[in-house]
C-alpha cells in the first residue's frame, strides 16, 4: 500500500499535468496516467522489495 | 478557505454516478483481495491504492463543470479540465497522507490489528490536514 501510494502520487502529478498543459479530457489523461500507475507500482515493488 | 462539506452536491449527481464510485470502490478492495490470495499481500496491497474511484470521479467533475459553464452560454471544456486538474492535485496531495496510513498498518499490525488501524487512521487525517495547509502556504508564497 505505501508503495501503491507512490504510484498514485505518480499518477495524480500525472493527471494534472495532462489536463493543465496538454488540455486533454479527464477520461483520456485519467486512462493513459492508468498506465504510468502499473509501471511505477510494479516498477517500485520489484526495485524493493525482490532484489 | 474554510473545509466544509457542500450537501447540495449530492444532488447535482444522479443515483447512478454514485453506483458507479461505489461500485468501482467495491470492486477494487475485492480485486485486491483476490490478487493478495494469489501473489501475496505485497502485490494485493499494491491495488489498495489503485485509482479506480478517480476516474470515474474526475470525469464527473469535468463534465459538471463543463455543463454549469454551457448553461450559462459559455464554454465550459477548459473549466472542466481545470476542475478535474485540482481534484488531481488534491489526491496528489492525498496520496502521502495514505502512505502514512500503509506505514502505520504495515508498523503496527503485528502487535494489534485493531489498535494499527485507529492510528493508520489517525495518521492520515493529520499528515492529509497538513498537506493540505502546507499547499495552502506554498500557493501563498508563489
Amino acid at each position: 500500500m505505501v508503495i501503491g501510494s507512490a504510484a498514485l502520487a505518480a499518477y495524480s502529478f500525472l493527471v494534472c499535468q495532462m489536463l493543465i498543459r496538454f488540455r486533454t479530457t479527464a477520461l483520456r489523461a485519467t486512462a493513459l496516467a492508468a498506465i504510468a500507475w502499473f509501471a511505477v507500482a510494479f516498477g517500485l515493488r520489484y526495485a524493493l522489495l525482490d532484489w | 478557505m474554510i473545509v466544509r462539506f457542500k450537501w447540495s452536491v449530492l444532488k447535482q449527481s444522479s443515483w447512478y454516478e454514485h453506483v458507479v464510485r461505489f461500485g468501482l470502490g467495491g470492486l477494487t478492495g475485492v480485486f485486491a483481495g483476490a490478487v493478495a490470495q494469489r501473489y501475496g499481500p505485497t502485490t494485493g496491497g499494491l491495488f489498495l491504492a489503485f485509482p479506480a474511484i478517480f476516474c470515474a470521479s474526475a470525469a464527473l467533475i469535468e463534465e459538471h463543470e463543463r455543463k454549469r459553464k454551457e448553461a450559462k452560454g459559455l464554454q465550459g471544456a477548459r473549466r472542466g479540465q481545470q476542475a478535474a486538474a485540482l481534484d488531481a492535485a488534491g489526491a496528489g496531495w492525498g496520496s502521502i497522507a495514505l502512505g502514512v496510513f500503509g506505514l502505520c498498518v504495515w508498523r503496527l499490525a503485528p502487535t494489534s490489528p485493531v489498535k494499527s488501524l485507529c492510528a493508520a487512521a489517525i495518521g492520515w487525517l493529520v499528515v492529509a490536514l497538513l498537506a493540505w495547509e502546507l499547499r495552502r502556504r506554498l500557493r501563498r508564497v508563489s
